[in-house]
């Protein structure tokens, strides 16, 4: 079956490095990270995190009724939309709204305490503790009464779908760690069957909020409070938690070509498999088989590396024994110490990263990498950032048994 | 391009567990409906639901994902597939399973643990502290949907594409649909799909009954859910789980497999238009059922039976039937019926359900009922197949899957020749 080409044509971030793709790559090349203590008077005590700064979602959504609807995820969601449609050159294009579809990986979206505090506060009964009866009597009328929609995990790609009138296909992935990346794979489909023209892909997440460090904690996955966060290190002890967002306009590569769009690179190959120590391998090979290359052509790869010691050593065993031997040739990097771990939109955030690797012809460093436990059958990007001319990149998606994903661009007679 | 086939079905609802007991209540317009016993809705706007009962689930396992696995397990072996030598790298799960395992009341104690002395707001250290003390970490990755796609490819060693989307009421029937392209596009051979969710918790009940979108006739569950008919007051919130094994054609006639119908189309589009309203005029759908048509390479008269969304809510009924209308030039005379006036609603599960159906009336030739089917609406003025079950050959069926923020499927089954 013949099929389309798939082009980068736009990027858009939100990061602890602030507004758009460009600040998060300078920090990327210079080994900067947003991680900082925060100074969250909600939270009563000040965690390292990777917490956008000054967040100002009104600049992005203009109705102050629409924004009440919307959970902090899907403010930052529709922020990352509205820099990656300009940085695509929209509006100055027209388009088939149509053939113009939204895939966005999300999952369950955190609500405030606050919001539900009060009503299970008018719930007490006699006993001190929660009384079924009274929420059902008092509580509900205590609840904010859009509550269900403001954090339905498909409501990014439907405010989405209505602030840029996108009537093509509208999909919601959450495949959990990997939902954005796989969500890039969704959409990259829609086109190569030639559903649709234009895709806008990504995610966000903002789990930096007592809620989601309470989980993350339980997970096992948070660094000490002092710690640092160095994936692949030997002495990595789990990641900080970051908040963003992170989208790219995909586009069948005649459609952008026709419209004079820059492309940044083409995305080749995409390939998922479960969570298990296999699925991880099957993913990158099933990737490499999609885009029709040989490992020997691969020279970059922007690895997952979440920093939790056993999630880096099974995506090293991965990596080594998909390359296996031609490894030697390849720079791995990891870039989630720049942001934190920014959870459903990490997977397109890395995508995000490598795009803009290829487009450089530079690899970011690792930050905070000094030495593993035992020497790695790849190269690692320690140290400072590397010029390296290249063509090829891979992308990983993994962890916490989310299925895996795994992505290659390529800067190949793309334009 | 390469054709795909349906060769295996499970499901667990309200109704019944089995297909075959789910398709004999159906075919008798039975429902499944009655008061919430999962916990105290008494003093809830909405106290009844569909529940599966009987049924052993055993924490941290969500209801969603000890459906999943049940439904899933009726599918795989209904497929021959428990005994067949297949390709685990070929076998791929694309599930539309909605979140599950919130434990509200441990939540809420946590919460009421850790208010601000001055009883205003949440102390969030204290919560964190908490909540980190008490919860188990099994019942935290639970929440995820992405869990239940996880214990379906860890249970069936499916190592092949692996996705879930959730995209409210549609899920199932859209997971359907690109599951069907994963073979289509020659990257998997067989892959297990369809839905699961349970949103019967007192926070589900609360979000939608807020949302005034339940029906509280509580003092007759079983004619709650009544699709189209002129005094619907609402959905009723089900549960449950279906399955559906999709198999590249000659893979399944290779190995001799059992093969039920052709999944012969599918089409998706957004509304772009509002939150919880559809579209005055129908727009997305309108253009979904025309996409799956264009895809199925079938003309609109070829359709003998369309399996509505149906929900049993004012505006849905009203604005589905318009829709069907524009697309159907013969829409008075294609029956068309919902099934969701039985097994009430079970959101990201639903359309998974309501396809088996679609492909049984094929196979039987008989056309589920829309039960409680009483009042004519001036707004619906379709064959709605009232109340009583129908027998007619059926070779071409639409089934139609509509969400919340304006999310779009129609699926198209045909009789495989």
């Amino acid at each position: 079956m013949k099929r389309s080409r798939v082009v980068i044509t736009g990027l858009g971030a939100m990061t602890a490095l602030g507004e758009g793709w460009e600040p998060l790559w300078r920090a990327c090349v210079e080994g900067r990270s947003g991680i900082a203590a925060m100074k969250t008077a909600s939270l009563g005590w000040t965690p390292l995190a990777g917490l956008v700064p000054d967040f100002n979602p009104e600049k992005f959504v203009t109705q102050r009724k629409a924004l009440k609807l919307m959970a902090r995820d899907i403010q930052l969601a529709i922020a990352g939309a509205s820099l990656a449609f300009q940085d695509a050159g929209m509006p100055a294009f027209s388009f088939n709204h149509d053939r113009f579809g939204v895939a966005i990986g999300s999952g369950v979206l955190n609500h405030e305490l606050d919001e539900l505090a009060s009503s299970v506060e008018s719930s007490i009964g006699p006993d001190g503790a929660l009384d079924l009866k009274k929420f059902g009597e008092d509580g509900l009328s205590a609840l904010f009464p859009l509550w269900l929609l403001k954090y339905l995990p498909n409501m990014p790609a439907c405010h989405i779908s209505i602030l840029w009138d996108l009537e093509g296909p509208n999909n919601t992935i959450t495949t959990g760690a990997s939902s954005s990346l796989a969500a890039v794979g969704e959409a990259v489909r829609v086109i190569q069957r030639g559903a649709a023209d234009i895709m806008l892909a990504g995610g966000a997440e903002s789990k930096v909020n007592p809620l989601g460090l309470s989980q993350y904690k339980l997970l096992g996955a948070l660094t000490d409070p002092d710690g640092v966060y160095r994936p692949f290190d030997g002495a990595a002890k789990g990641f900080v938690v970051g908040e963003g967002a992170a989208f790219l306009v995909l586009e069948e590569r005649e459609h952008a070509l026709k419209r004079g769009a820059r492309i940044y690179a083409e995305i080749t190959g995409f390939g998922s498999s479960s969570g298990s120590d296999e699925g991880r391998k099957i993913a990158m090979r099933h990737a490499l088989e999609d885009a029709g290359i040989d490992k020997n052509k691969l020279h970059y790869l922007q690895a997952s590396g979440l920093g939790i010691a056993e999630e880096d050593a099974l995506e090293t065993a991965a990596i080594q024994a998909v390359l296996d031997g031609a490894g030697r040739n390849v720079l791995v990097s990891a870039s989630k110490p720049v942001t934190g771990f920014t959870g459903f939109s990490s997977g397109a955030m890395d995508l995000v990263i490598s795009t803009a690797a290829l487009k450089n012809q530079i690899v970011p460093p690792v930050l905070n990498f000094e030495k593993a436990h035992k020497p790695f059958e790849f190269q690692i990007a320690k140290g400072l950032a590397q010029a390296r001319p290249m063509k090829v990149a891979m992308t990983n998606a993994f962890g916490f048994q989310s299925p895996s994903v795994s992505m290659i661009t390529s800067v190949e007679g793309v334009s | 391009m390469k054709r795909v086939v349906i060769t295996g079905m499970g499901a667990v609802t309200p109704l019944a567990r089995g297909v075959a007991e789910n398709w004999k209540k159906l075919c008798e317009g039975r429902s499944g409906v009655g008061r919430i016993t999962l916990f105290n809705a008494e003093s809830f706007p909405t106290k009844i639901a569909g529940e599966v009962k009987n049924f052993k689930c055993e924490p941290p396992l969500g209801r969603n994902s000890a459906f999943a696995l049940a439904a899933g397990e009726e599918a795989f072996s209904d497929a021959g597939l428990a005994n067949a030598k297949i390709n685990s790298a070929r076998l791929g799960v694309y599930l539309g399973a909605g979140d599950g395992g919130f434990n509200f009341g441990e939540h809420a104690a946590i919460l009421l643990a850790s208010l601000n002395k001055d009883g205003i707001g949440v102390d969030g250290k204290a919560y964190f502290e908490k909540s980190v003390r008490q919860t188990k970490p099994e019942a935290v990755i639970e929440q995820e949907p992405s869990q239940v796609v996880h214990h379906l490819s860890r249970r069936f060693h499916a190592e092949g594409v692996i996705s879930n989307c959730l995209t409210a009421c549609a899920a199932s029937s859209q997971a359907i649909g690109e599951a069907a392209w994963v073979i289509r596009q020659g990257l998997a051979d067989v892959m297990i799909t369809g839905g699961a969710h349970s949103m019967i918790h007192p926070m589900g009940l609360a979000g939608f009954n807020l949302l005034t979108a339940l029906s509280t006739r509580n003092d007759q569950p079983e004619k709650a859910s009544r699709p189209f008919d002129k005094n619907r007051d609402g959905f009723v919130l089900s549960e449950g789980s279906a399955g559906l094994i999709l198999e590249e054609l000659e893979h399944a006639r290779k190995r001799g497999a059992k093969i039920y119908a052709e999944l012969a189309g599918y089409g998706t589009t957004a509304d772009a238009f509002r939150l919880t309203d559809p579209h005055p005029e129908g727009r997305g759908a309108v253009q979904a059922m025309r996409l799956a048509l264009e895809d199925a390479g079938l003309a609109p008269d070829a359709i003998e039976y369309i399996n509505a969304h149906g929900t049993s809510t004012q505006l849905n009924d009203q604005i589905e039937t318009l829709a069907v209308k524009k697309v159907f030039s013969n829409a008075k005379q294609i029956p068309m019926s919902s099934i969701k006036s039985m097994v009430g609603h079970m959101i990201a599960a639903a359309g998974a359900f309501e396809l088996i159906a679609s492909v049984l009336t094929i196979r039987d030739g008989v056309i589920p009922p829309t039960i409680n089917y009483e009042t004519p609406d001036d707004n619906c003025d379709l064959d709605y197949v009232p109340n009583v079950a129908r027998r007619q050959k059926v070779e071409a069926v639409l089934s139609n899957s509509f969400g919340f923020g304006g999310q779009n499927v129609s699926l198209i089954v045909r009789k495989y020749v």
